[in-house]
Parts: C-alpha cells; structure tokens; sequence
C-alpha cells in the first residue's frame, strides 16, 4: 500500500472489473423483475397475504382492505376488529353493517355511472331502489384471519350486489 | 472517448502505447440504472383469485339445463378437506375423498381435480363449503389447487378451449363459495 507521506511518486489505481461485474448481475436482475404493469399497489404494511400459483394478475386496486385490527373500503376505515372478529353492533343478518352501507354506495354510484354513459335512465327494482348488473370487487386480506370474517364481508358485498370477489394474492413464482 | 494510452515498458520494438478503456463513465450510468430500477422494481408480485357467491335472481332462467349433471362439491373443515362427486341423475355414481391440509395431501387432492375435470370436461364449476374457524390462508390454498394448474404441468386439453388465451391455465374456471348465503 503507498503510504501517506513518504516521498514515493507511485499512484494508486482501483480495480474496477470486479465492481462493473457485480452491477452487470444486478442491472440484469432489476430488469428481469422490472414491470411494466400500469396497476401498482402497495400492500399494506399490518397483514400478509396468502400465496397463491395465480397467474392472473391484479387489474384494479382493492377496495376493500382487511388488516390484522381493521376494515378500509376505498381507504376509509370503518370497522376496529376486536380479536379478528367483528363487534357485534356492527353485524346485521350475517353481514357487516358499515361495509354494505359503504359498498351500496359504490353499486349506486356504478350504476348511476352506467346509465348516464349508455343515455338512460338508472335502472330501478321493484323497491324503486338503483339497481345494476352485479359487480366485482378486490379484497386484500390477512392470511391469518377466519373464514367467518370473509364471509361476514361477502355477505356485505352480496346484499349490495356485488357477487364476485377478487381475492388478492401473493404470487409464488416472483 | 473515453480511452487514454498508457505507457508500458518495451515488449519489444521500443516504447508500444497501449489504449485503455475508460470506466467511469459506464459505472456512471449503471450507479443512474441501478437507482432507477431498485426504485420502480415490485419485489411482491400480486395476483388474484376469483372467487363467486350464490346470487338470487327473479329473472327467469334462460338455459337448459341437462338433466343428467355432474356436480363437485368441496367441504373445507380445521382439519381436513372433503370432496364429494356426484352425478344428478341416475346412474348415480357418488365419491368422496378426504385430504389432511399438509403439501402431500394437498398435492393428492390437486391430481385428483385434475383427474376429475379430465372425466367430465363439461363441468367447469366447483361449489367449496367452509367451516367458520378455517384460516384464509387454508381457503386460498385449496381454491389455487381446484382451480389453477401449476406452472411447470401440462396444460388440459379440454373441448371448447381451443384458441382461447390464458384459459387453459385452469382446472376448474368457476369457484363458488357455497357457504355465503342467508
């Protein structure tokens, strides 16, 4: 090694080969895992998804969101979990009460939304209530959780009129 | 660009000046690569599993349907699976089988999908029944084994199915979960 002060007119030089092999392998990594899919969505950080072999990919954000302690639909909190299980004031014939007034809300404003882009008016059912094709909607949710609780949110979902469930997962093969 | 010469001692035939290739500007632009790529790049690939619920309709039911139809049915409790299968009509042909939850098992009753949507190709549909106390990471694992093939299997070859995209990576297209109803 050149010392720091000696008289030696001798310069150091650093071999760069080994750097630019270990940025090579990763520059190819990155881009191997790059993706140029327009959904990107971060998972949140209080619950830990379910693998799955899926090879569908998510194509919406999820609008329901059921962490280790809480409910979200589109971002709004609305249910405190007491021990994975939902208060019993909030439960109503099976399903929970501030999630179906939540998602009845999204149905009304979707089928409001298909009218005006067909020209016509909302389509009603026999109560006079808005009524539309019945939708689809993504659930994230903790893998540890109690299929009562799924159900208790599908039951929810299938008085607003929603009957298919995308249920987010973590893909294996990544 | 980007190369100098340097003076080496004489190989022979005097003092030879030997081109050396610049490296800063190359490490330069992949330190900006690394950057951008660490930046934008998903470690998580997320995927969906779609699931159905029994719906109840007043509108009439404008299909046929067969009288003689075969019908699969998956009962998930905390410690077992059971799949029964049956046809509607006589001849009556009724089988159930029961699986642990470990990868074995699992892997048995996933051959066993295969199997059966080999023998009746027509149907794509397959109703599961959950206990209240089983774990969502047990559902999601026994509806990815009913209904997707995995990566490396062949794919199915089933009647209808020819030329449509993406559709053969499924064993059973259709999962409603039972269980979700009033």
């Amino acid at each position: 090694m050149a010392s720091a002060g000696g008289d030696s007119n001798e310069s150091l030089s650093l071999n760069l080969t080994p750097m630019i092999d270990i940025f090579s392998i990763l520059v190819t990594f990155l881009l191997m895992s790059f993706s140029t899919d327009p959904t990107n969505h971060d998972v949140d950080a209080n619950l830990e998804l379910p693998d799955s072999v899926t090879m569908v990919t998510m194509d919406e954000v999820p609008s329901i969101v059921v962490n280790r302690n809480e409910i979200f639909v589109n971002n709004k909190k609305l249910v405190t979990l007491e021990n994975g299980k939902v208060p019993q004031a909030d439960i109503q014939q099976g399903a929970i009460m501030p999630v179906y007034l939540a998602l009845k809300e999204i149905d009304d404003a979707n089928a409001k939304a298909t009218a005006e882009l067909r020209g016509e008016a909302p389509p009603v059912d026999a109560n006079g209530e808005k009524k539309a094709k019945p939708g689809e909607i993504t659930i994230e949710m903790d893998k540890k959780h109690e299929f009562q609780l799924l159900k208790r949110i599908m039951l929810s979902g299938q008085q607003a009129n929603f009957i298919t469930f995308k249920l987010l997962v973590a893909k294996e093969s990544i | 660009m980007g190369t100098h010469k340097k003076r080496r001692g004489s190989g022979g035939g005097g003092e030879a000046d030997s081109p050396e290739l610049n490296l800063m500007p190359f490490i330069d632009i992949f330190a900006m690569l690394n950057t951008f790529l660490l930046v934008s790049a998903s470690f998580l690939g997320l995927g969906i599993l779609e699931v159905q619920i029994p719906f109840l309709s007043n509108s009439p039911d404008v299909k046929d349907e067969p009288k003689r139809s075969f019908s699969i049915r998956v009962d998930l409790e905390e410690s077992q699976v059971k799949v029964s299968s049956l046809w509607t009509a006589p001849p009556e042909e009724k089988a159930e089988k029961v699986y642990k939850y470990d990868d074995v098992e699992i892997g048995k009753l996933h051959q066993d999908m295969i199997d059966l949507r080999t023998k009746v190709p027509e149907n794509d549909k397959v109703t599961v029944y959950a206990d209240n106390t089983v774990k969502y990471e047990q559902l999601v694992k026994v509806i990815d084994n009913i209904k997707t093939l995995k990566d490396k299997e062949p794919r199915l070859n089933l009647p209808g199915q020819e030329g449509k995209t993406g559709a053969s990576s499924f064993i059973f297209e259709k999962v409603i979960i039972g269980s979700v109803i009033l």
